[in-house]
């Protein structure tokens, strides 16, 4: 099973008021996988995240998700979602980062052993709203890790959180991918990012434009047709 | 003061409704989605219209018109066509039309009525009461039964859809539940006061309270108060029950706001 697809999209496509979204996508995500999605502003990034997720139904082709038609697929705690803008819509809701993790599901110490896996342990009473961005972000991802998924989905993470933050915040993904093998799919609009931190790359403009590891997907054609601009990546090692 | 049936059946109900209300308004509040209580309440007038032109209790036919309306306001709403106070303000005064228009039927406004729009402590019927209690019992159980999916799918939607609530369902039992606490509020709080006490114990105590449960708790406490202190006033001083209660909710909360404002 280790090297079975977790997900595999056939010929997906979706409209929206007629608009094409997105355009024959064939794409398999594999077990162990850190995969970034990007592409530009409108690309279908968001879309193609809320389809696999089962948010969003295709207008044509199919989802499978471990081996099973989406359709009749019903193990959704196997799949952590943390949807763009996670961080409070509702900044006066009063919630603690105990209740945020448990509404989830979990017993007090599932959820805090979650809470432990982002190095937010120390914060279970307190109110999220008093929390940084980057903090809120990590609630989130206790949340989603508190179903123990086998695949986390994140949309754009790191809007909005502080560049230490960020590093942090990767270094933390690493960890759950390294160490607990947890799939991780991450769309960002940051390729510089995605370049350095995730082990394969899907590029995305209404069609799947490459897919591969970063070092031979993000070369400079792909990114010209991607983009639709010359557009070049400086690549260093950390 | 509970040497008197009706006294005693007024303390009953108000118990019952102090606990309903926030309980439900709580998660009403946090939708933002505060102002279906005081439409469900016009809707609800028109319910008791039927009921008194009918011949039949007032308070079964307002339980199903006002679920009926819930139903069609969520259908609506979750299509996402139109914005949800939209959906809101057309429904309120439909209710509020409807209800005006049954009541010509029956010759105007009477006392009966009366006491409907505005609350009384002495029309609790015996057979009113024992429906009062057990709709607020199932209120409470339904609530506390879908604590989890309806917290979080009041919090964030999409995520919870994504774990697999079905956030449809869960916004329909909310509304239903609403409608069933307006409709066995309006004796005693009055169908045009009953919002003010889903909403207003709410966000008093969301003002001081540190996490979503303690903000319940103290929303129903806050309540709890408001509605024995306003039925013991009502029965001293005679006045309407409704309007008392609310008075008295309302210096709470500006009594909270301000000591909020000089502790700060």
């Amino acid at each position: 099973m280790k090297d079975d697809a977790i997900v595999n999209i056939n010929n997906v496509g979706f409209r929206y008021q007629h608009e094409p979204v997105l355009e024959n996508i064939n794409l398999t995500i594999k077990w162990g996988d850190f995969l970034g999605l990007v592409g530009p502003n409108g690309s279908g990034k968001t879309t193609l995240l809320k389809i696999i997720v089962g948010l969003i139904k295709p207008d044509s082709g199919s989802v499978e998700l471990f081996g099973q038609s989406q359709s009749r697929f019903t193990d959704w705690a196997k799949i952590g979602y943390v949807p763009q803008k996670a961080a409070l819509s509702n900044p006066t809701f009063p919630v603690t980062v105990a209740e945020a993790v448990g509404m989830n599901g979990g017993d007090p110490e599932t959820i805090r052993r979650a809470l432990a896996g982002v190095a937010m342990e120390n914060k279970m009473t307190q109110p999220l709203n008093e929390l940084s961005g980057g903090q809120q972000q990590r609630v989130f991802i206790a949340r989603a890790l508190v179903s123990r998924p086998q695949l986390l989905i994140l949309d754009e993470p790191t809007v909005g959180v502080d560049i230490d933050s960020q590093l942090q915040f990767y270094r933390l993904l690493k960890n759950l991918n390294q160490k607990h093998a947890l799939t991780l799919v991450l769309v960002s609009h940051d390729i510089d990012v995605v370049a350095h931190e995730t082990k394969t790359v899907a590029c995305i403009n209404k069609t799947l434009i490459c897919h591969g590891e970063p070092h031979t997907v993000l070369r400079g054609d792909f990114l010209d047709q991607l983009y639709g601009r010359p557009v070049r990546l400086l690549m260093h090692n950390h | 003061m509970f040497q008197y049936g009706f006294m005693v059946r007024a303390f009953a109900a108000g118990l019952v409704i102090a606990v309903t209300a926030p309980l439900i308004g709580s998660f009403l509040v946090i939708r933002r989605f505060s102002l279906v209580a005081d439409t469900l309440s016009h809707v609800a007038l028109a319910g008791v219209a039927i009921g008194l032109l009918t011949g039949t209790q007032p308070l079964i036919t307002t339980v199903i018109l006002t679920m009926i309306v819930a139903f069609l306001i969520e259908a609506i709403r979750s299509r996402g066509r139109l914005p949800a106070e939209a959906v809101l303000a057309i429904f309120l005064p439909g209710g509020l039309a409807l209800a005006v228009v049954l009541i010509s039927f029956a010759n105007g406004f009477n006392a009966g009525l009366f006491s409907y729009l505005f609350g009384s402590i002495t029309t609790v019927q015996p057979d009113e009461v024992w429906l009062i209690l057990l709709l607020g019992l199932v209120a409470v159980v339904t609530i506390v039964h879908f604590y989890r999916p309806l917290l979080y799918s009041s919090f964030d939607e999409d995520s919870a859809r994504a774990s697999g609530i079905n956030t449809k369902t869960i916004s329909l039992v909310l509304m239903l539940l609403t409608a069933v606490t307006v409709s066995l509020s309006m004796r005693i709080v009055g169908v045009l006061l009953i919002g003010a006490l889903m909403v207003i114990p709410v966000t008093t105590a969301m003002q001081v309270s540190r996490s979503f449960k303690q903000g319940i708790f103290l929303a129903i406490a806050l309540a709890l108060a408001a509605v024995t202190a306003g039925l013991v006033m009502a029965y001293y001083l005679n006045l309407p029950a409704g309007g008392v209660i609310v008075l008295l909710s309302l210096a709470l909360f500006a009594g909270v706001t301000l000591l909020k404002q000089t502790v700060k």
